[in-house]
């Protein structure tokens, strides 16, 4: 992640809107290139409504240039992949619900064994 | 509402238009990015007898379009919404000096209101902006034909040149004094001539 992706405190419609400010686009240019309407982007950098579908944050994370797992995140999104597998294997399913009350050391020792690189990286 | 002398509001555009090199037809959009002021399309609820086709809400530096008015806002390039975004900017350079100086306005409520038709001095004068910042003084004066000319061909051009509609390049035109509507209903070239003064006493 670049330096001008580290904002605390920023929400989901904030962050799309310094990106895309940053990379000198429009809300219509960027609406455009995603086939979606402007009306709705400017929703969406306001923090109006729903947040959009995966593929549109997929969209907007690969034209604004950013990690498209944090913009998922912060648009409180589980991809499609973690959701199809956790409705297919009841384990993982179990596995997934216990995740909030592993402590963080544990959860730092399961990042390092899968290569997960720290948020600021 | 303090007053402001339509120069220095003229002036104020000019400078802006100066220091983001604004030319003719310029994307408004990207003014406002410029400026630090958000863009935001919602539903806002006319009132009886006026039409509110944007806001200003200073203290979240966020211009409102009334979505509502979209299909108007967006006809011919969307000339409208150039018109109503400059008199946002206009309010946000000429009466919202609190919030730009970061501190909490104490005067205006929440947000200006801009209905159509407002007699209000604060929405005339932001009108006045948007006529300057898009409809500059030296660049229409570059792009006007050279006198003597007559005939709606040349409002058009124009219109369509500053990328506003052509009621708005009238008026403009009109108060700069480079235009006048003649008896038969037709533009021509130069200000409206003064009726002679009659002789108070005919010798």
């Amino acid at each position: 992640m670049s330096a001008e992706d580290q904002q605390p405190e920023e929400s989901f419609g904030q962050r799309i809107q310094r990106l895309r400010r940053h990379r000198g686009l429009t809300q219509r240019q960027v609406a455009a290139q995603l086939g979606i309407d402007f009306t709705y982007l400017s929703k969406l950098e306001n923090d109006r409504g729903e947040p959009p579908g995966e593929d549109t944050i997929r969209g907007l994370a690969a034209l604004l240039e950013t990690d498209e797992e944090m913009l998922l995140a912060m648009a409180g999104k589980v991809p499609a992949g973690l959701r199809d597998r956790a409705r297919d294997d009841i384990e993982f399913a179990r596995f997934l619900r216990r995740l909030p009350s592993i402590p963080d050391s544990e959860m730092r020792e399961i990042y390092k064994k899968f290569g997960i690189p720290p948020a600021d990286q | 509402m303090t007053y402001i002398p339509e120069a220095r509001i003229e002036a104020r555009a000019a400078s802006l238009r100066q220091q983001h090199a604004l030319v003719p037809g310029f994307d408004v959009e990207q003014l406002l990015d410029d400026l630090g002021l958000g863009l935001v399309w919602e539903p806002i609820p006319d009132e009886p007898g006026s039409v509110v086709l944007g806001q200003l809400i200073p203290e979240q530096q966020l211009v409102v379009l009334n979505e509502h008015h979209l299909d108007e806002l967006e006809k011919k390039s969307g000339r409208l919404r150039r018109y109503t975004i400059g008199h946002e900017v206009g309010h946000w350079e000429l009466h919202s000096d609190n919030a730009r100086s970061g501190m909490l306005s104490l005067l205006t409520g929440d947000r200006t209101w801009c209905r159509t038709g407002s007699a209000d001095p604060a929405e005339r004068q932001a009108e006045m902006f948007s006529a300057s910042l898009l409809m500059s003084r030296d660049e229409l004066l570059a792009a006007l034909p050279r006198p003597p000319w007559r005939g709606w061909r040349h409002i058009y051009q124009l219109a369509d040149t500053f990328l506003v509609n052509v009621t708005p390049m009238k008026i403009r035109l009109e108060k700069l004094g480079w235009m006048h509507i003649d008896d038969d209903g037709t533009p021509v070239s130069g200000a409206k001539p003064t009726p002679t003064q009659p002789a108070l006493f005919e010798i």
